[in-house]
């Protein structure tokens, strides 16, 4: 039902971009079969090529993207353009916003966070496909030691000409799309949109951003800082620190290349439900609030855990249950301590006035 | 929660669990006797202390009794009264009845510890929209990551 149900969606979401790819070119359903050396090397070249082809070409265009979390689709519609040097311009066309019309983005590059989807992920080019009228390059991102339709985590639709990435999408394992980013329309070439109409300032991440060392100064004051989570696929690849005000936050970045995971750390439990569907989970609760992203929010050890994501569903579950979420039944400290609590608490009942 | 409800039990008779944890040991209380009677047994316990030491619980004619009972006391003579020196036997009864009473508060100490006190309550709201705008914005360093997110408008945390 549910892929029934997805396999819709993304109909609708292909129906609504107006067939970008062509059909019959996803690379399964490709009878002529790989054409092209499949080699991780190549496929991790073209990837760098096409981050590096998105910086420093001038190009313009219109994308669609599908979410679909726990069936529940969601759509956006963005129209991008970027000019070398000055960062993205993106206007989100649909949902109508009135507060983020156009926003500047700087997507700075970084080869560490290239290298992730090559460590986690066996990288091919599996095959040629045609988007928007363009010749494309297929490349996917596979799972290692999963074989068949689950393998396939991300695939990309490179543009043989610019190399830029025409068409990206991210399955879960059950081999369902569960984000899907197409340009409908795509030109390169100098903007026709004047970066003077941006509107908001260069969004950038905010809090500060903490070396190391200072990540291991908040471990040996108590804080908690995995440093991969969910079966180790995903790395810790930046920690900021909140501090505007009397209530650190610690926010904790992970991505294996294709997705990326925030948790936020606070310490404190949380007073009464916040909003979202209470769930069980291995003993404790935890409040979901589906949407792109998934936000889960619960209490653990000493602290108070935010989970923001764009990954799957079932990697967010993961992640959740490989972190504290409930409270620990047994006290840790030592024996004088406890003698002296246990006292103090008889001796508050004892204590006609407390 | 799967485990029987151990030293939380103290706490929760005290009402020191915060609203998750509190809920979360009333489901478990729903399915589990053994807490059940736990509860119970330390809800008497602390009943029972609170009884033993009510001052409004002293008889009325307390004082009186005790005037009544010097007036009837004989007046001390000049030669002290001889005091036994306890026998080795009994000093040895003592000792032992001291160390039972203290391995018995000591033991109880512990089991009725509770857990260790908590955090405060985290004063962020952890629904803060504030939280999916740091979250698009560090996303946009991943290569290739749709920028939906960073789209959303950034409310003062």
């Amino acid at each position: 039902m549910r892929a029934r149900y997805v396999a819709l969606v993304t109909g609708a979401g292909a129906i609504v971009s107006g067939l970008p790819c062509w059909a019959g070119t996803t690379p399964g359903l490709n009878t002529d079969g790989p054409v092209v050396s499949s080699t991780s090397v190549r496929a991790q070249r073209l990837l760098e090529s096409a981050a590096a082809s998105s910086r420093t070409r001038s190009w313009q265009g219109v994308q669609h993207i599908v979410s679909v979390r726990d069936g529940h689709p969601t759509f956006t519609v963005l129209r991008l353009s970027h000019v070398p040097g000055s960062g993205h311009l993106m206007t989100v066309v649909t949902p109508e916003t009135s507060d983020a019309a156009k926003v500047a983005v700087d997507q700075p590059s970084d080869s560490h966070m290239l290298s992730l989807l090559s460590q986690h992920y066996d990288l091919a080019v599996v095959g040629r496909a045609v988007c928007i009228g363009r010749k494309a390059l297929v490349v996917e991102a596979r799972r290692r030691g999963v074989s068949g339709a689950s393998a396939v985590a991300g695939r990309f639709w490179l543009d043989a000409d610019s190399h830029l990435v025409l068409r990206r999408e991210v399955l879960d394992t059950a081999g369902s799309v569960i984000s899907s980013a197409a340009f409908v329309e795509m030109t390169t070439g100098p903007s026709m949109v004047p970066v003077a109409q941006v509107e908001q300032a260069p969004v950038h991440p905010s809090g500060e951003l903490l070396s190391n060392e200072a990540l291991t100064d908040l471990e040996q004051e108590g804080w908690p800082v995995p440093r991969t989570i969910t079966s180790a696929s995903f790395d810790l690849f930046e920690a900021r620190l909140h501090d505007d005000g009397a209530t650190p936050v610690l926010q904790l970045s992970y991505s294996d290349g294709l997705s990326t995971l925030s948790l936020f750390v606070q310490r404190g439990w949380l007073d009464g439900d916040p909003a979202g569907t209470a769930r069980s989970l291995d003993g404790g609760t935890v409040w979901i609030e589906q949407g792109a992203p998934e936000r889960v929010v619960w209490s653990g050890g000493e602290f108070t855990w935010t989970l923001v994501s764009d990954a799957a569903s079932e990697t967010v579950s993961e992640a959740v249950r490989a972190l504290p979420h409930r409270a620990s039944l047994v006290d840790n400290d030592g024996v004088p301590e406890r003698v002296w609590r246990g006292m103090a608490r008889v001796g508050g009942w004892l204590n006609p006035f407390d | 929660m799967s485990a029987h409800l151990g030293l939380v039990v103290t706490a929760f008779v005290d009402g020191e669990l915060d609203h998750t944890r509190r809920e979360e040991v009333l489901a478990h209380l729903a399915h589990c006797d053994a807490c059940r009677a736990e509860v119970e047994g330390v809800r008497r316990f602390k009943l029972a202390l609170r009884d033993a030491a009510d001052v409004s619980a002293v008889p009325f004619d307390l004082t009186a009794r005790l005037l009544a009972a010097t007036q009837s006391t004989p007046q001390p003579s000049f030669v002290g009264p001889v005091r036994r020196r306890p026998s080795h036997h009994g000093r040895l009864r003592r000792t032992a009845v001291s160390s039972a009473f203290v391995m018995i508060g000591f033991g109880g100490a512990l089991s009725l510890a509770g857990p260790p006190p908590r955090g405060p309550v985290a004063p962020v709201d952890p629904t803060s929209a504030q939280f999916v705008t740091d979250h698009g914005a560090t996303s946009s360093e991943v290569p290739f990551t749709e920028l939906t997110t960073v789209s959303v408008s950034r409310p003062s945390r």
